[in-house]
């Protein structure tokens, strides 16, 4: 063999096809699969050898003439932005990974239109008479979610073409493999599993009493994180919320065609969980969703987590990495970029939130309040050449769990 | 194709309407030209067409040698002869031509002694008098 070192060093994206199918997946002809190919091959170019040069920008053109002008260094991630966005470089970088993601919107929008009703009538085929599917046509969808095309992906998760419709979660699919260059598995479920083993592991070594038996999970989209759960506690079972009839009829299809009986997916929205007693729940999580909330569906979202979370119960909010002042301003410039340029406006917000104080705020003592860095090193060795240079800011498989063991078992003691 | 389906679905020009719709919000601009940033979009674009018909040409390679057609290696140790060869060329400086018909079109209107524009022709040509249109 020669020098594997290049290979290695650029970690070439798997093609589409090493997507794991499964019983809604759609169909993909040659050139199809061909051009969300090309987006993943391009996206790791972008990524790899493009990227690091907006830190050579930053440092070279765009600081100096910063401080020339204003006397004094930039004092936010703000400031970083409005400054670089005049530099050409980042510009052309800019104008590239839009584009990048316009064609992948366009390439799967255009993959599941074509089969529309035949993908209906598979997930019809998986869902009719299952009691683990329950939609609610009164269910509103939220402004937040309604007015706002969520990467770039035209009717973003909800719209609906005809009766049946899961077309947005099958493009999700399809285009969540691409946009993370497989990084997240054949099944976009290394979160899932990454949690899942987390929660085992600390439950082991500092919760030997907790045995889930309910498990929440609210805007579940597509399904993928729940299903690593769900397998690795078989004994819960889980109810997973999202507002999105096409999502939640694609999650409970491509679970059940997975296997797995023991997620009821349920349409309702995670501002409201009247529908829950308080203290019904074992565990109660979100997965990649608290940046898709408006500022001021957030804190409703966490205070009914909280209230329907029994005590001695865990509850836990993967994101990417919260802003805070340990992360170097020009990394949280680079890491809001999708919410300037890939269509998520809640993100700069969200990720500014100190979330120990928002978890605190919402009734779990300070001293319970956790963070945890989650990668796939829990579920699988890490790829050679991470290094900061190639990061694919805000889309690699490196998430931050936010999150509180309710310790305060006042309520059911009466001390309260 | 199942073309006896009852079901209509929706119609090519209708899937081509959808799929490239413009997502909600207003499109960051990151040129200062608004028509170099439509004419890069089509360069990208352009730019997965042909990552496309590449992977598609590799696609069929592939299959030939799967299929014994061809020899491993026999696109890359293929040498024309004279006359393909030079026919092959032909057609290289023929789409390198058409792909810089632009830079082609500058030269000739920078020779051109005047280069009129229509209603500048349609005086010089004395027919048609321009407010009578």
């Amino acid at each position: 063999m020669k020098s594997k070192r290049p290979i290695e060093d650029f970690d070439i994206p798997p093609p589409i096809t090493a997507a794991q199918q499964h019983g809604v997946y759609p169909q993909l002809n040659h050139d199809e699969r061909a051009r969300l190919n090309f987006v993943s091959a391009c996206n790791r170019v972008v990524t790899t050898c493009l990227s690091p040069g907006n830190q050579t920008a930053y440092d070279a053109e765009v600081l100096p003439a910063f401080q020339k002008q204003h006397g004094r260094l930039p004092n936010s991630r703000h400031e970083v932005r409005r400054a670089m966005n005049d530099n050409s470089f980042h510009r052309l970088w800019g104008a590239t990974r839009r584009n990048l993601m316009e064609i992948r919107q366009q390439a799967g929008a255009a993959v599941v239109l074509r089969q529309l009703d035949e993908l209906a009538e598979r997930a019809r085929h998986l869902n009719d008479g299952d009691d683990n599917l329950v939609l609610d046509k009164l269910v509103k969808i939220p402004p937040y979610v309604a007015e706002v095309d969520h990467h770039c992906m035209p009717g973003s998760y909800y719209r609906e073409l005809v009766d049946g419709d899961v077309s947005p979660a099958a493009n999700y699919d399809i285009g969540f493999f691409v946009t993370t260059g497989g990084t997240v598995g054949p099944l976009n479920d290394e979160a899932g599993k990454a949690i899942a083993q987390w929660v085992k592991d600390s439950a082991r070594q500092h919760r030997p009493e907790f045995k889930p038996r309910r498990i929440l999970d609210i805007g579940v989209a597509a399904g993928h994180n729940i299903v690593p759960i769900a397998k690795m506690f078989p004994d819960a079972q889980v109810t997973a919320l999202d507002v999105s009839a096409p999502m939640l009829r694609y999650a409970h299809a491509r679970a059940k065609s997975l296997g797995v009986q023991n997620i009821r997916f349920v349409q309702m929205s995670g501002e409201d969980l009247s529908a829950f007693d308080d203290e019904s729940f074992d565990w109660v999580q979100t997965s990649v969703f608290l940046h898709e909330l408006s500022a001021k569906a957030l804190p409703r979202v966490l205070s009914e987590c909280r209230r329907v979370l029994k005590p001695g119960g865990l509850t836990l909010h993967l994101e990417q990495p919260q802003y805070d002042d340990n992360m170097p301003i020009f990394e949280q410039f680079m890491r809001d970029w999708d919410a300037y340029n890939n269509s998520e406006p809640f993100w700069t917000a969200m990720h500014a939130i100190d979330m120990d104080t928002a978890l605190a705020a919402t009734g779990f003592d300070a001293s319970d309040v956790f963070h945890a860095e989650l990668t796939r090193a829990h579920t699988q060795a890490p790829t050679d050449g991470d290094n900061q240079a190639g990061q694919d800011f805000g889309r690699e498989p490196v998430w931050h769990a936010y999150g509180a063991w309710r310790s305060d078992w006042g309520a059911n003691h009466g001390q309260r | 194709m199942d073309n006896d389906d009852s079901r209509v679905g929706l119609t090519p020009a209708q899937i081509s309407q959808l799929a490239n719709a413009k997502p909600k919000g207003k499109r960051p601009q990151y040129f200062s030209d608004p028509m170099a940033e439509q004419s890069y979009s089509i360069c990208m674009a352009l730019m997965a067409e042909l990552a496309s018909a590449r992977e598609r040409i590799d696609t069929l390679e592939r299959l030939l040698i799967d299929k014994g057609i061809m020899l491993d290696d026999e696109v890359n140790d293929y040498v024309p002869d004279a006359m393909a060869g030079q026919a092959r060329q032909l057609a290289q400086v023929e789409y390198c031509a058409r792909v810089l018909r632009p830079l082609q079109q500058q030269v000739d209107a920078m020779t051109l002694r005047q280069d009129l524009d229509m209603d500048e022709m349609a005086e010089r040509l004395g027919d048609a008098d321009p407010s009578n249109g």
